[in-house]
């Protein structure tokens, strides 16, 4: 071994792996491999593993019908779940809240429990080496996770990566994906990209990967702890979890904010903030009247909260925008009203105002046609007891009494 | 000139001669249409413009040339009688005719301006179903001339309509249902409306601490229940189209296309838009104005249920009845939900308050017990009137 | 085509780097390397969402949430500076304690922002993580323990941290350390500093998802927090369980407190030890030697920048470090000579921000390509300029223009780290990609310091009756103007932020940002001048890189500015606008 710097990627592993060269791990080596190395031959490692299998009711556990080889295998290729997580059009919101969540402190996640080989925001290469890392991790079934949108209009060129266009890219990157998980607002539609009038044409993961099914958890950001559950619940249990109509996780998505709201007691009992700040505000009562949007929007956050556990935005005084929802930017604005505007009034043509304009404006009718047909209507009346003929004045003989005319 | 007499039941105006041309003096045409009587006329309207003349005291120098006076026939709608004129004794006898103006005018052979004038100062009398009782003279060796028109109008009153009921028929037209579930709509939707606007702005509450905590929760449980009340009625409401005892209240009344219908909506609605004379169309059901006005009410009341019930669906989205409702809130975003909720509500309050007052003015302008109709189920319909859907 | 394109360079001599990773957004160097070092370059950021376009025809009351998501690594400040355009716009006033929440808010995100970017972000180019496997844990804990009296400094807590990175990468499987360049003769860490380095890499990721909690008991959530034009949407009531009361104040004190040791006993020692082992790179990587800020760390201005704080705004230009110049918006201008925008057929003239206009022209290729820069248009960046010069912005501006104005607690802590390295006691090496890293720690330094009394201010104010957080004066739209327009400057994280805003009749009908790496980022001007980031890597042609396919060097450079790319792209054109573009030359 000399003392000179290590000249390859290959040799400076070597060196700093050098103590225990015999017993340690060699890089992608399977536990099989290892054992086989070591002197174990295959055929050994077989009888042992049916062995455990039988000991630990295994079969019975996998449902008694595999094949025990099989299980085996699984048992042989101890290696850690590989995610692949791609930053497309976006902000790097979705993964500042995941880096903060609670439930699984990141970085265990990241050395223990899965395996990130490529992640824009924190992995150590740039340009062809992360590209290398990207490709190789794709090749094999992954968890693809994806932040951010895909513009569609002229080509894809309001995104590219490594000079290839995001769509192109999350294409590639799905191929292979075992689960795909759509983390964000962005990637479930557009988010703020695709509010009006979404210039780059964006749209969600679920409207490229059209064949596929995708897992929407949306939010701007979501919380970071139904990011890395939602996550973890697909490597413990080895299945997507349960969704509503719009792909999302029912763990997460299956309540409104309303419901949930600590301050709903006051909803119910008609307790509303009717200006920020004023006496109403400083006892916490609801802020439906000031735009709150938890009536319209499903998302844990009374119950998980933010940043552990610690508050949310209504808790907080601020009315919630409804994130969680399709369109929320254009849909759920005004945000500190209750209901959106009604376009082509104005900003302010709220709905009540114009209802209570049209109200106003038939009553005013109908009192100008209340005077106006009362002389008609005297008229008619006399037209219609005209009902004598006047055979001697004009009317024919014998006609019988007078029709009204067509 | 304007007289009023009333002998017995009738009651017969009459008013100011309108001239042919401006030469004639309307006391000249008032007198000769006195003098146009046969004698000892026991007809009203003879003894209408008598008393008319006198009222006005007009001088009646004519006298009749013997038993001259000759009926109106069907043929010749006018009566001749030969008079001698007393200021002028010397002078032969003038024959005056009165009766049909339309006849009289093929008679003087008027020419059009004429007959178009006549028309134009009339045009105020006709709606209110006055009889233009024309009045023409012919001198010796000369043709006749058409002098003027005299407005008469005789109408036989009776203190209380329901007196006059041999001019009317009863006809039943809606069924028990239909006016029970109308009555409960009325009330169901004053209270879905109020407790609708309360839950939507929630302007006029303002609640303090000492009450029950559940004030507005109450309030929207209200709402609800009026909700599903609501779709029952709604329900049932669709049954009866389909068990209907008369075609007025079958389902396809709800939709009036035929080319006819289609001239008289537009008749209609100019007639109520300009308050004009109500001369249009009868109908014994709905005429198609008002028919589309409620189709679009129902219409309107789908909408209401289907956003209802999608806003309801948001506290479960899962169950296996809301997850039909839910692809509304996916599509439009529960806000929009929400305001297309409200926007119904306005709209129906528009349609409501123009719904009572034409309701009001119909009853009263066609008298044919319109509003009792949604009480006993039936009109009086007045004989001799020409209903489309008869 | 101008003389800046890439056009000539031959394909040996091209680098690309594209990602360049960690960092936020996505960016694309092209290099023209040769001889170990690189002779020209071209930065472009390639990515595109027309937010501020987004913005208009909006409630303005509204808009701060929009622009919010430009980013979400420097998440609040641009709600922030939208505040206080809209505020600037509309007249309107705010309550001090509502404004000291934002301050609060700002802190606190400049600090973590600043700690996540070094480690990790920039770290893994100083710090080899593998030969961490190889340090001792006893020396490594006798290293920290001379750092700073930071508690989790033991043999047995560091012997755990290399386990558990040994652990990881002992089934091959690399995770984020994936084709890291560990064994490149540039990293130059001792294994025991690798090891400390990595270990409080893990430390700083518990600690940032501790401290940003000062954004959730005031704004609600973190990333992006909710704010309120007027004030803050939060109340103070000491006498109810729902406000902000007693139970938030003690919280908000232990997690400055806990920002404040975390800075002062991990972090600014740990770039100052680092920096030891790398002094070379204080001549290396130079901006352009023209700087500005507009205040102190965090420091909000609605309107045109007050000098409020302790840095009063300024500019240093052409390399004199030590003369402050005045600062006056009104000399910003904005080119797209090598943006893909066009101003019309006016291409070579600058518009200020106010009146800026602009319509995408993308002349790029169409993609999967290989090279962009042999355009004359290569990025989606613009060029802003100041006064004609390319200005550098960040963390290190405010730092050097704090020096220059002799700012005490700057002064006092420079000089210790000048003494320490052996440099002469001076602002002018930070300058430099070694002088972006430190002034970045210095600035969180003298943020957090600032934190401190902010904070014992707000609790002050209470204890004086003062709780209102909301003026409702201005809040309906009867009461504003038919039209006006309005700034509003943040020192965000990454250097001098500003947001320009029209109103008209109730309606946000122009937006525009102009974001510190929108400066730092820019492409060629119309003189042909380089931005900040391709000026230090191609200027002088000295700037080291031995080995195309693991350039370690020239990604310490540009992670130096702590490049936010998302935020860098700011363009817009509202159709039918009846905005004039200025005739200035």
């Amino acid at each position: 071994m000399n003392s000179s710097e290590p000249t390859s990627f290959k040799d400076a592993e070597e060196r700093s792996l050098n103590q225990e060269i015999v017993t340690s791990w060699k890089p992608n080596e399977t536990l099989g491999e290892h054992l086989e190395r070591r002197g174990v031959s295959r055929r050994e490692f077989n009888k042992w593993c049916l062995k455990m299998i039988s000991l630990m009711g295994v079969a019975m556990a996998a449902g008694g019908s595999s094949n025990a080889q099989e299980i085996a295998n699984q048992i042989a290729a101890l290696k850690r779940p590989v995610v692949v997580w791609l930053q497309l059009q976006e902000c790097t919101g979705c993964l500042e809240s995941a880096i903060r969540s609670y439930n699984e402190e990141i970085g265990d996640l990241v050395l223990s429990s899965i395996s990130i080989p490529y992640v824009e925001l924190l992995m150590a290469p740039s340009g062809d080496a992360a590209n290398k890392a990207l490709e190789e991790a794709i090749k094999e079934p992954h968890i693809l996770v994806v932040n951010g949108s895909i513009p569609k209009n002229d080509d894809g060129i309001y995104c590219t990566i490594a000079g290839e266009t995001s769509e192109e890219l999350l294409r590639r990157c799905a191929e292979n994906a075992t689960h795909i998980l759509a983390v964000g607002s962005c990637a479930y539609y557009g988010s703020v990209q695709a509010a009006r009038p979404n210039p780059t044409g964006a749209v969600g993961v679920r409207d490229i990967l059209t064949d596929k099914i995708v897992v929407n958890v949306p939010g701007c950001p979501p919380i970071g702890d139904v990011i890395t559950a939602v996550l973890m619940y697909i490597l413990t249990f080895n299945r997507t979890p349960e969704c509503d109509r719009e792909g999302r996780p029912l763990m997460a998505y299956s309540t409104r904010i309303h419901n949930n709201c600590q301050r709903r007691a006051h909803f119910d009992a008609g307790q509303f903030v009717n200006s920020f700040d004023d006496d109403n505000a400083k006892k916490g009562y609801c802020l439906y009247k000031v735009g709150c949007k938890g009536p319209n929007c499903f998302s844990p956050c009374p119950i998980l909260k933010w940043n552990g556990g610690v508050s949310f935005p209504i808790q907080a005084g601020h009315p919630c925008i409804g994130c969680t929802e399709l369109h929320f930017f254009d849909r759920m604005t005004p945000f500190y009203k209750t209901l959106p505007n009604v376009n082509g009034f104005g900003v302010e043509g709220v709905a009540n105002v114009i209802g209570a304009v049209g109200v106003a404006g038939a009553g005013a009718a109908i009192a100008a046609h209340a005077i106006g047909s009362m002389i008609h209507y005297k008229q008619q009346h006399m037209k219609e007891e005209a009902n004598v003929s006047l055979p001697a004045f004009g009317d024919a003989p014998g006609a019988p009494d007078k029709e009204f005319k067509e | 000139m304007k007289t009023t007499l009333i002998v017995d039941d009738l009651t017969l105006v009459v008013e100011e001669p309108i001239p042919a041309s401006p030469v004639y003096a309307p006391a000249e045409i008032l007198a000769y249409a006195v003098s146009a009587a046969p004698q000892d006329s026991r007809d009203p309207g003879d003894k209408a413009l008598f008393h008319t003349a006198q009222e006005n005291e007009i001088p009646l120098n004519f006298a009749p040339q013997g038993q001259t006076w000759e009926p109106p026939t069907a043929e010749r709608p006018y009566s001749i009688i030969e008079l001698q004129d007393l200021s002028r004794p010397e002078a032969r006898t003038i024959k005056v005719a009165r009766g049909n103006l339309q006849a009289l005018e093929e008679l003087c052979q008027t020419n059009r301006l004429v007959r178009k004038r006549i028309q134009q100062a009339f045009k105020d009398y006709t709606p209110a179903g006055f009889t233009p009782v024309a009045i023409a003279i012919q001198r010796p060796n000369s043709p006749w001339r058409l002098l003027g028109v005299v407005p008469m109008h005789a109408m036989r009153k009776v203190k209380h309509l329901s007196k006059a009921k041999a001019e009317f028929r009863y006809f039943h037209i809606w069924d028990w249902p239909l006016r029970v579930l109308h009555w409960v709509w009325v009330v169901a939707i004053i209270i879905l409306t109020m407790t609708g606007f309360c839950i939507a702005e929630g302007w006029f509450l303002n609640v303090g601490e000492l009450d029950n905590g559940f004030n507005f929760g109450n309030l929207r449980f209200v709402h609800y229940a009026f909700g599903w009340m609501l779709i029952v009625l709604m329900m049932l409401r669709f049954a009866c189209f389909f068990m209907a005892s008369n075609r007025y209240q079958s389902f396809k009344s709800l939709f009036p296309v035929s080319k006819q219908e289609f001239q008289d909506l537009i008749t209609t609605a100019k007639d109520y838009l300009f308050a004009r004379s109500y001369d249009g169309p009868r109908y014994i059901g709905h005429n198609p104005l008002q028919q589309w006005s409620y189709t679009g009410v129902y219409c309107l009341f789908t909408v209401m249920i289907l956003t209802g019930l999608a806003l309801y669906s948001l506290y479960e989205p899962t169950h296996w009845f809301y997850q039909w409702f839910m692809p509304i809130n996916e599509l439009l975003g529960v806000a929009n939900v929400r305001l297309i909720h409200l926007i119904g509500t306005w709209c129906f309050c528009i349609f409501a308050m123009i719904h009572i007052y034409l309701s009001i003015l119909a009853g009263n302008v066609d008298r044919d017990g319109t509003i009792a109709s949604m009480f006993s189920g039936g009109r009086w319909l007045r004989k001799g009137v020409h209903f489309r859907d008869e | 085509m101008s003389s800046y394109t890439s056009a000539n360079v031959p394909e040996s001599k091209r680098v690309v780097i594209d990602p360049v990773t960690r960092i936020e957004g996505h960016l694309r160097l092209e290099i023209e390397a040769g001889d170990g070092v690189i002779q020209n370059a071209w930065t472009s950021t390639t990515q595109y969402r027309g937010i501020e376009l987004i913005a208009c025809k909006r409630d303005p009351r509204d808009v701060w949430a929009f622009v919010e998501r430009i980013c979400g690594v420097c998440t609040g400040t641009h709600a922030i500076a939208a505040l206080a355009a809209v505020e600037d716009a509309l007249q309107y006033p705010v309550p001090v304690q509502a404004r000291l929440m934002r301050d609060l808010i700002s802190g606190a995100l400049g600090i973590q922002d600043h700690v996540i970017h070094f480690y990790q972000l920039q770290a893994l180019d100083w710090v080899d993580v593998v030969s961490a496997l190889k340090a001792d844990p006893h020396e490594t804990s006798k290293l920290a323990q001379s750092l700073s009296d930071w508690p989790l400094s033991s043999a047995g807590y560091f012997a755990n941290v290399q386990k558990k990175l040994k652990d990881s990468i002992a089934n091959g499987q690399y995770s984020i350390f994936t084709n890291g360049y560990w064994g490149h003769p540039a990293y130059k860490l001792p294994p025991e500093v690798n090891l400390l380095a990595v270990a409080h890499y893990l430390q700083a990721l518990v600690w940032q998802r501790d401290m940003i909690k000062i954004h959730t008991i005031l704004g609600g959530k973190n990333p992006h927090p909710h704010f309120l034009v007027g004030g803050m949407a939060c109340s103070i009531n000491l006498d109810n369980d729902q406000a902000i009361n007693q139970y938030s104040i003690s919280h908000l004190k232990q997690l400055v407190k806990s920002s404040h040791d975390f800075i002062h006993k991990v972090y600014y020692p740990d770039v100052v030890a680092i920096a030891g082992f790398y002094k070379d790179y204080a001549s290396i990587g130079a901006s352009n030697p023209n700087l500005f800020c507009t205040g102190d760390p965090g420091e909000i201005n609605t309107g045109v920048p007050a000098g409020k704080g302790m840095i009063k705004p300024g500019v240093l230009l052409n390399g004199d470090y030590h003369t402050v110049h005045d600062f006056d918006q009104d000399k910003i201008k904005e080119f797209v000579t090598s943006a893909w925008y066009t101003y019309g057929t006016k291409e070579d003239i600058g518009l200020a921000p106010y009146d800026g206009q602009n319509m995408i022209d993308y002349t790029g290729p169409k993609p999967p390509y290989k090279w962009l820069s042999d355009n004359d248009k290569y990025t989606w960046v613009k060029a802003p300029r100041y006064d004609g010069h390319a200005m550098a912005v960040g963390p290190n501006a405010r730092m050097m223009i704090g020096y220059a104005q002799g700012v005490a607690p700057i002064v006092e802590r420079v000089n210790a780290a000048c003494d320490q390295w052996g440099l002469p006691r001076d602002n002018a090496f930070m300058n430099s990609t070694l002088g972006r890293v430190y002034g970045r720690a210095l600035d969180a330094l003298i943020n957090v310091d600032m934190m401190v009394s902010q904070l014992d201010e707000m609790v002050d104010r209470i204890r004086h009756g003062e709780t209102s957080t909301f003026n409702p004066d201005k809040w309906e739209p009867s009461t504003w103007p038919s039209s006006c327009k309005g700034v509003g400057w943040v020192e965000a994280p990454r250097g001098s932020l500003s947001h320009w805003v029209r109103i008209e009749n109730g309606q946000t009908i122009n937006y525009q940002a102009v974001v510190p790496s929108t400066w730092n980022s820019s492409g060629r001007d119309a003189q042909g001048q380089m931005g900040p980031f391709e000026y230090s890597l191609a200027h002088g042609g000295n700037h080291p890189l031995i080995d195309p396919s693991r350039p370690v060097e020239p990604l310490r450079t540009i992670h130096s500015y702590d490049p936010c790319q998302s935020c860098a792209v700011h363009l817009f054109d509202v159709a039918g606008n009846p905005i004039i573009t200025r005739q200035d030359p």
